[in-house]
């Protein structure tokens, strides 16, 4: 058989490099940068191992059904059809005994997943509007709460900007590597780099300037930044008089952050934190990007709305060179049409899990921006990231787990190592153990697929055709392109909805009877199928409109940009923004811990079972400041027991300058496949750092409900090595 | 960013849609007419991937 060579999008994280995948005799044998030079560094060595994780010889390959208990992972191999003849049974008797609310699902945009709205689709049918997802604590949660204040989502405009604000963030030759070599070329242009980060990060060793911030201060800092800004007139007043409202309530709100408290709070001097700020505000054009760093915090909303409204009242919304508002393509149907969300009832959204306490990503936010946003938009419902119609996770596991306010009895998990993904593991796990179908749609045997009753083989990037449209943050267009069959048995997420709407009586609903036809219907608009898309090119963006406000306002309830926002107000929230103090530290729990912090070799809870990734990094490392670790008595590569009032994990302990003292940073998502029939749920909770951190209401994001991973306190103490790992190394 | 006026606003969103144009050409499979002629005046041919250039073994601890 002969070489092919296809254009590809990988998704095994989340970034969507665009790549080329080479396969022979049917399998795929290597991946390479692309052809075109703009975009042949867009590589790591995540994406080289692919042909390692798609052939991995762990694999699963044909539908598996639950034989022994829970958890205790035995199975039968069963066909597909029977598979989902009896979830579709048991999902219809559910249902009727409970109310179609009772399903949730949980996914990611990745992994065995790219068109996540077919999920929403029938859900919608059904229901049910319990959807939850990783984005509610990345990116997605961003999105939505970016939308209070201008009702769009923007992008950094990296290609023209002068200025990079990075809070927190840490884009590297092997993670977030698009955006990272962007940066790179920025500089090269002569572009200002500020970081704020309490390590010494890559970005910030080669930054104009590093705010060595306390964890989970950004609210403040970005209060203290405005402080400046509002003091020395450096905010665009043309911009802030036409487009804005609430701007004197504002200015009250950040007369109460001088420098000193700002200083005291985040610990940064205040003579760095005015230079900083002249840097930003005077820039011709400046960019702040998204930041995973903000989206976890204890005043996480309050700091992302504080991104925001510094973008706007330095007259950097949507201009060359600051952060643009793209959106939905024209030519593509987004996915917030294809999940019909308008054909579920009102009474059913008001049902959504987090709709009342902490409602911001909510259907409860969603509906009250429907007007402006088809005002702007042409539609209602507008999905950016696919964070603005989410369920609560932290209230969907409490009522898995309680029944309270009602129950929720199956959970489908697709491509998404649920168990390890959101905080407080222990209220999962035993969520999941209160469930009566669980189905996961997976690649490999996670702790969260061992918890199932039915396992679905699924598929990959590979042996998919897609159009990626960056899942509407940007208007740009890409193609990846199927290079070889996936497993007999395995299926599409598509094909599982479609299967499963088709046994509900759904089918019509469902018109498409392959990926290819969804594209062509998603297509449409501009006149061409798949197959003609794919012969024109490998990418399209069309050409930008900026200022888009001056035509058609902001999609907010009063149109412009609201610095006073009147949805926080109705919704009984503070409407401007503040600071709010995380848990504090304590003799007995002397350390800030961060966590949820991406190891190169890894996206999220996966690839542990990649030889040619684990290599990279065997253990799960807990970075220590020198004198911390002196003090403590601990050397670099102790093993050591790291402890909050939460939960505890074992780790093996780096010391590393580059931290600042005080703190410990946590890697994300960690357990030990090559553990599985030795150790429960494959170590699942032996060094998860989702074992850590509290999902407790005073721990919550008011108006999220999302936790705070930047900075609890916890305390390390020097262990052994673990058995189970003596014994697995 | 406050100092710049509406002129030249307008100069730099000209240049940036020019180049998103140029850019949607390069992109394209077509290796003749504007496109074809765009991408062999603007782009290098694609490099071997070297040592330097490709994913390092190094563990990266950042």
């Amino acid at each position: 058989m002969s070489k092919e060579t296809r254009y590809s999008v990988c998704t095994v994280c989340d970034i969507g490099c665009q790549l080329r995948t080479e396969a022979k005799d049917g399998k795929v044998t290597r991946v390479i940068a692309h052809d075109n030079p703009m975009l042949a560094k867009n590589i790591c060595f995540k994406g080289v191992a692919v042909p390692q994780i798609h052939n991995h010889k762990e694999r699963i390959k044909v539908p598996l059904k639950r034989v022994g208990e829970r958890g205790e992972d035995k199975w039968e191999e069963i066909s597909y059809e029977q598979a989902m003849d009896e979830i579709a049974e048991k999902l219809k008797v559910l249902v009727d005994e409970h109310g179609p609310e009772t399903l949730a699902v949980s996914t990611s945009g990745w992994n065995t997943q790219t068109t996540h709205s077919t999920d929403r689709r029938f859900m919608n049918l059904l229901g049910s509007p319990n959807w939850i997802s990783g984005v509610s604590l990345c990116a997605g949660n961003t999105a939505a709460v970016n939308r209070l204040t201008y009702g769009w989502y923007p992008m950094a405009d990296y290609g023209n900007t002068n200025c990079i604000v990075l809070f927190g963030h840490n884009p590297r030759k092997h993670s977030w590597t698009p955006i990272f070599n962007a940066i790179n070329a920025a500089k090269d242009r002569g572009a200002k780099v500020i970081v704020l980060d309490p390590r010494i990060s890559d970005q910030a060793e080669t930054a104009d300037l590093h705010l060595r911030l306390k964890a989970g201060t950004d609210a403040a800092m970005c209060l203290g930044w405005l402080k400046v800004i509002f003091d020395e007139e450096l905010y665009d007043k043309e911009f802030v008089r036409d487009w804005c409202v609430g701007f004197e309530e504002l200015r009250q709100r950040v007369d109460e952050y001088p420098l000193e408290r700002v200083e005291k709070i985040t610990g940064v001097d205040k003579a760095l934190i005015a230079e900083a700020a002249r840097m930003y505000a005077t820039a011709d054009g400046a960019s702040i990007p998204w930041t995973p760093i903000t989206d976890q915090q204890i005043s996480s909303t309050s700091a992302i709305r504080l991104h925001s409204i510094l973008r706007a009242v330095t007259g950097n919304l949507d201009v060359v060179g600051g952060d643009t508002l793209g959106g939905f393509n024209p030519s593509y149907i987004p996915e917030s049409e294809l999940g019909l969300h308008e054909v579920l009832s009102p009474e059913q959204k008001a049902k959504q899990m987090g709709y009342d306490d902490h409602p911001v990503y909510t259907y409860r936010v969603a509906e009250m921006l429907k007007e402006p946003t088809e005002k702007v938009w042409g539609f209602p419902y507008a999905d950016i990231v696919m964070g603005c119609h989410m369920a609560n996770p932290t209230n969907v596991f409490r009522a898995m787990k309680t029944e309270q306010p009602y129950p929720i009895k199956a959970f489908i998990v697709l491509g998404n190592n649920a168990l390890l993904s959101y905080p407080n593991q222990h209220q999962i796990l035993e969520a999941m153990m209160n469930q009566e179908l669980i189905v996961a749609h997976e690649l490999f045997m996670t702790p969260t697929a061992m918890l199932a009753d039915y396992i679905l083989p699924g598929d990959v990037f590979t042996e998919r055709n897609h159009v990626a449209d960056s899942w509407s943050w940007t208007t740009r267009l890409t193609l990846s392109q199927k290079v070889v069959e996936p497993p007999e048995q395995a299926s599409s997420t598509y094909q599982f909805w479609h299967d499963l709407a088709v046994r509900f009586g759904f089918g019509n609903e469902f018109p498409w009877q392959s990926i290819e036809e969804v594209l062509d219907h998603r297509l449409a608009r501009s006149g061409r199928t798949f197959r003609e898309f794919e012969e024109q090119g490998f990418m399209e963006m069309p050409i930008p409109e900026y200022r888009k406000y001056r035509k058609t306002g902001f999609a907010t309830p009063s149109g412009k940009v609201e610095l006073y926002s009147s949805i926080l107000e109705e919704l009984g929230f503070d409407p401007l923004p503040y600071y709010r103090e995380g848990p504090a530290t304590s003799p007995e729990y002397p350390y800030m811990v961060f966590t949820g912090v991406r190891e190169d070799p890894f996206f999220q809870t996966g690839q542990r079972n990649v030889k040619e990734l684990r290599d990279r990094c065997p253990v799960p490392s807990v970075f220590i400041h020198p004198e911390d670790a002196t003090r403590d008595g601990l050397n670099d590569g102790d093993w050591i027991s790291l402890e909050t009032p939460h939960g505890k994990v074992s780790a093996q302990l780096s010391v590393q300058s580059s931290m600042k003292q005080g703190h410990l940073r946590v890697p994300h998502g960690w357990w030990y496949p090559e553990m599985r029939g030795q150790e429960s749920l494959a170590g699942a909770f032996l060094s998860s750092d989702a074992v850590l951190c509290s999902d407790d209401d005073e721990f919550l994001d008011y108006e999220q409900g999302i936790p705070h991973f930047k900075g609890f306190p916890g305390k390390v103490v020097k262990t052994e090595k673990p058995e189970h790992l003596q014994a697995a190394s | 960013m406050t100092q710049r006026t509406a002129w030249q606003h307008r100069r730099v969103e000209i240049k940036s849609k020019l180049m998103t144009w140029v850019a949607n050409r390069v992109f394209s499979f077509k290796e003749n007419g504007v496109d074809g002629w765009l991408k062999r005046r603007m782009l290098k041919p694609a490099q071997k991937p070297n040592p330097s250039s490709g994913p390092s073994g190094v563990r990266q601890d950042r």
